[in-house]
């Protein structure tokens, strides 16, 4: 099973492939102490990967990317940005995530003497107001 | 051991056997209460498989699940009915059947060291529709 994410809509695209991401958690969550449906849904995707680093452009790494965008402020308007989450197994695309307007709520990197690469973690939601543009499909051949 | 999963309603889809791998039934009763509450409700917690296949047609029905978790409250079609059918040697052993079920949470989880996603879906029955809710079992399938 590989992954692929691909951010658009800031000063640079950011894309991770299978190489690098390790684990997606996709969560649609309500409060858990409601009595019937609630309107208050959180869209959110959870991603994993190792920091690849480039090694003087021989390849591209996206991480620098996603770091930057962790820090951009509510105030400008490349702090939403489109991000794209696919799923492949089996020549399957078993899931595409589409999240027009995801902002980032976490974003942590974990670097340490002993690990030959980084580990990044990367937590995009998105923004509460626009859930009804996100779209979710699968089961079509990737 | 077996589970049949249907979802019925706006548009009905049923989980495949191969797919689902828990069921997870529990009444929810607030259990600092001094006497037999009114404040009963029921949730559902179903976990399993998302599986891919190679003619690169969708493999299951899991999709339909996380499509229903993103409808708004606002729309009829954020409770269906859901039937969890458990078959032991012969005999459905348990029948849980919610009339008014509706998404609390749901979650998929893929990870590059297994072959297959895993999805959990949260349901609750709607609670003044509690009335509704069978449990049945003890009958040849």
């Amino acid at each position: 099973m590989g992954f692929r994410v691909n951010v658009t809509g800031g000063a640079e695209q950011i894309s991770f492939d299978e190489r690098s991401i390790t684990k997606v958690e996709f969560y649609s969550d309500t409060p858990d102490d409601s009595n019937a449906r609630a309107r208050d849904i959180r869209l959110s995707v959870k991603i994993w990967g190792k920091m690849n680093f480039s090694l003087g452009g021989q390849s591209v790494d996206s991480t620098l990317g996603a770091a930057k965008w962790a820090e951009v402020p509510a105030e400008r308007a490349d702090c939403y940005r489109n991000a794209v989450i696919d799923v492949v197994a089996a020549g399957q695309m078993v899931r595409q995530y589409t999240f027009p307007n995801a902002f980032v709520v976490e974003y942590t990197e974990d670097l340490d003497d002993e690990a030959g690469v980084g580990q990044f973690y990367l937590h995009i939601k998105q923004k509460k107001d626009l859930n009804t543009a996100v779209q979710l499909n699968g089961g079509f051949g990737a | 051991m077996s589970f049949q999963v249907q979802v019925t309603g706006a548009e009905p889809f049923s989980i495949e056997p191969e797919c689902t791998k828990h069921v997870k039934f529990s009444t929810d009763i607030p259990m600092d209460s001094d006497a037999r509450t009114k404040d009963v409700g029921a949730t559902l917690v179903i976990s399993g498989k998302i599986l891919a296949n190679a003619t690169g047609a969708a493999a299951d029905s899991t999709r339909q699940m996380l499509l229903w978790s993103v409808v708004p409250a606002e729309r009829a079609e954020a409770y269906r009915n859901v039937t969890v059918t458990y078959v032991a040697g012969g005999v459905v052993e348990r029948k849980y059947t919610f009339t008014n079920a509706f998404v609390v949470d749901y979650q998929e989880v893929y990870d590059d060291g297994d072959g297959n996603g895993t999805f959990t879906l949260w349901l609750k029955q709607k609670k003044d529709k509690m009335a509704e809710l069978q449990v049945e079992g003890g009958y040849s399938a």
